[in-house]
């Protein structure tokens, strides 16, 4: 295969290899689209006569196990990518099952806007950490197939989206949750 | 040299992806025209049933006894825009040209990520397909319009799922390719090919990749909301106590703002003219350079005017939404940077016009499509002003003005440099050039016919007719003055339509038996012409070394009138 000249190193006068600019062009269009997720957010509400309490989509509380998974995952990256897999799997499932509780409890996207901006915003969010997941498999399996240099840039892009990633769902958190 | 054969080449180099750009998105261009050939039949005689190959065509349901539904024309209307502009104008300029000439003219083997380019080129093709194939759901294709504002839009036919989810797609492909393309022209240019010693050509593709890459996630934020009012029955746009048709609409819970999908969609509506419009004028400019034989003038200015519109048209977006009741300051906020683009996109076309001074021009077929570009696009540009001031804009808004100012800018403009691109290029990508009769041909009917079907339109709007009304404006007193004009603009675009065959002719009979054209037929600077017409995979036997600007033009004390980019001395 043809890898160009600074595909993996930094170019002289750009400071900066192709893969990684890769990454952060990757990750200024997605902040583009949670930002633009977000500004809708903040329009209907600050729009609505009233806004349900954050309560009805299930206590803070039980989120707190499904941010440490997502944290650990991130903090894998730099040296157990299999790890990082693992604790990416657990908060996918433990989403999955807050969702599945909620619409249990009969609270639908439908209910009221509160509850589907949160569908869709967590949601979407779910669908980040399951292609986070499959990067970061791919980026094993495929490690052994490229050089050392060019197999730790790509955990440095990996390490980024993953924080990219565990930012969102902060932002996500605080602003239905704590304000 | 010699004949052209893709055969051999990698589904994931460049040259490859954009030619397969080009080729789907002619296709869709023809698919656009003829969707407007339709329209313009029925504009023309509204009351008269369509010719029998037409009602055929369109089907027994969709126009009973020939007469078309005003649901089918609303149709019609949806999806001549959004073909026309997200599957194939943007595809051709950015797909198509970018993919194909950015790395050739920055001496370079590929893309940054060749595989994710061949990507961006299968979901775009997916996309294209499965809104296309909306035509053939209950209901029929998307019909509230190329905006799909809302609520109409949330409670249209099925076809609307089709074009959101094909939206949401287009949005991926053109991540992935513009992506690449600025990843392609920061790090990959030659060795001494300095930024300020790109052609303008890629300056414009990289401006164009920048906006589509931080504007379209907007689109697709909105879409899903869309998707999921529609499907989930939630309310991101729909208000409470709707009513519709005279009974209020029960399910949705409401509460949900109409406003919210204006301001997403034009987020990136905005931006996505100037992705129509920037390659557009990157073209021309190296039409221009090429065949007035001397640099740009400004060039300087140039660059730094791109990227100044690059910024701004981030905040103008609210000038289509003067007439939703926003307040005085927000009005004076968006009218203010309005006003202040214009002056950068004057200073491009000026530059442009200033760079004819003095040349020795000459009047090759791509020359005479981007002479035309400038006034045509001047035309579009300034009609423009108007419909940025609020004052002005609340009477013009949703008339046939609007129509004709953006089809100046797309058609005689945009659609104007793509033919000029393709005649200037053609010989480097198959080896061939163009005959120039017909071309000259092809020239001069395009562009009577196209003035003759857009400057009425002026016309029609500052009478106070409406845009997107299926008969033409006939049960209003106002309109009927006008109702013979569209007789006369529909016959132009037949016209205009046979008006396209000797380019047609042109291109097949020239692809198998033109002149040979060699590595530089027009004797041009820039890169791509240091290598073989058309280019082998891999592009530069040698890689280019660089160490002078892109339009070395008429230098006093050489052998010849120019000297080659990569050329050493
Ligand atoms: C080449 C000749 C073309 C002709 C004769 C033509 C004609 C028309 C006509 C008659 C309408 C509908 C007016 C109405 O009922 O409101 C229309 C709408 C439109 N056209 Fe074209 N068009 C052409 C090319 C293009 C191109 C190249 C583009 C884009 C790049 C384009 C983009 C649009 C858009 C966005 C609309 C508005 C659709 C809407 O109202 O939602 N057209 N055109
Ligand atoms: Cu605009």
């Amino acid at each position: 295969m043809n890898v160009s000249p600074w595909a993996y190193a930094p170019r002289p006068d750009t400071r900066i290899s192709t893969v990684r600019l890769g990454v952060w062009l990757f990750l200024a269009s997605e902040a583009m689209f949670f930002g633009s997720l977000f500004s809708a957010y903040v329009l209907l509400r600050t729009g609505a006569h009233a806004w349900p309490d954050a309560t009805s989509l299930g206590a803070a509380r039980a989120l707190l196990i499904p941010t440490i998974m997502l944290l650990l995952a991130t903090r894998s990256v730099r040296n157990q990518l299999g790890l990082t897999a693992v604790f990416g799997v657990l908060f996918l499932l433990a989403k999955l099952l807050a969702f599945a509780r909620l619409l249990d409890h009969g609270q639908h996207p439908a209910s009221n806007l509160l509850i589907a901006c949160w569908f869709v915003m967590s949601g979407l969010h779910w669908l980040h950490v399951a292609g986070g997941v499959g990067a970061t498999v791919w980026v094993m399996q495929s490690k052994r197939t490229v050089t050392a240099p060019h197999h730790a840039e790509r955990l440095h892009g990996l390490w980024l989206y993953w924080c990219f990633i565990d930012v969102v769902w902060l932002a996500i958190l605080v602003s239905f949750y704590f304000i | 040299m010699g004949d052209w054969k893709p055969a051999g080449m990698h589904l994931t180099d460049h040259k490859t992806v954009g030619l397969q750009y080009a080729l789907t998105a002619s296709g869709f261009l023809l698919l656009g025209f003829l969707l407007m050939l339709l329209m313009r039949w029925q504009l023309a005689w509204p009351t008269s049933p369509l010719p029998s190959a037409m009602a055929v065509a369109v089907g027994q349901d969709n126009a009973p006894s020939g007469f078309m539904l005003p649901e089918f024309y609303n149709q019609l209307v949806a999806m001549h825009g959004s073909v026309m502009i997200f599957l194939a104008v943007v595809p051709l300029l950015t797909g198509a040209f970018g993919n194909y000439l950015v790395p050739l003219q920055i001496g370079t083997r590929d893309m940054a990520f060749p595989r994710l380019n061949a990507v961006s080129y299968w979901i775009y093709l997916a996309a294209g397909l499965l809104m296309l194939c909306s035509f053939f759901v209950t209901g029929g294709a998307a019909n509230s319009g190329w905006t799909s504002y809302p609520p109409l839009a949330v409670l249209a036919t099925r076809g609307q799922d089709y074009w959101l989810v094909g939206i949401i797609m287009l949005g991926v492909s053109s991540m992935l390719n513009s992506l690449n393309v600025i990843a392609t022209v920061l790090q990959l240019r030659a060795p001494g090919l300095t930024l300020m010693r790109l052609p303008f050509f890629v300056w414009s593709q990289l401006v164009a990749a920048l906006l589509l890459l931080l504007a379209f996630p907007s689109l697709q934020a909105a879409a899903i909301f869309q998707l999921m009012d529609r499907l989930a029955g939630t309310s991101f746009f729909l208000p409470s106590g709707l009513v519709v048709s005279g009974v209020a609409l029960q399910g949705p819970s409401g509460g949900g703002n109409p406003l919210l999908w204006q301001h997403l969609f034009w987020f990136l509506g905005h931006p996505e003219v100037y992705v129509l419009v920037l390659p557009a004028i990157g073209i021309v400019s190296e039409v221009i350079a090429t065949n007035t034989r001397r640099p740009l003038w400004g060039y300087r200015a140039m660059v730094g005017s791109v990227l100044f519109i690059g910024i701004m048209s981030m905040v103008v977006w609210a000038h289509h939404m003067f007439l939703t009741g926003m307040g005085t300051t927000l009005g004076t906020f968006f009218q203010i940077t309005t006003m202040i683009i214009s002056v950068p996109s004057v200073v491009l076309i000026t530059s442009l016009m200033l760079s004819l001074w003095g040349g020795s021009i000459r009047f090759t077929t791509p020359m005479l499509f981007a002479l035309a570009f400038l006034p045509m696009f001047g035309l579009g540009g300034l009609s423009g002003l108007p419909l940025g001031l609020a004052a002005s804009d609340v009477a013009l808004h949703d008339t046939w003005y609007v129509v004709g100012h953006f089809h100046f800018l797309v058609a005689p403009g945009t659609l104007f440099a793509i033919f000029a691109g393709i005649y200037h290029w053609f010989p480097k990508v198959t080896g061939r050039t163009l005959y120039r009769g017909l071309g000259v041909v092809h020239f001069w009917g395009s562009f009577i016919a196209m003035t003759a079907i857009f400057l009425p339109m002026f016309t029609l709007g500052l009478r106070g007719v409406n845009r997107r009304l299926y008969d033409a404006g006939l049960e209003y007193t106002h309109a009927q003055g006008t109702l013979s004009i569209q007789g006369h603009m529909t016959w132009a675009a037949v016209a205009l339509g046979l008006l396209q065959l000797p380019f047609l002719v042109n291109l097949l009979i020239s692809a198998r038996r033109g002149t040979l054209a060699g590595d530089n037929p027009w004797h041009a600077t820039t890169l791509e012409w240091q290598t073989a017409s058309p280019p082998q995979p891999g592009n530069f036997a040698v890689t280019p070394q660089v160490d002078r600007g892109p339009y070395d033009y008429s230098l006093p004390g050489h052998p010849r009138d120019y000297v080659a980019q990569g050329e050493r001395e």
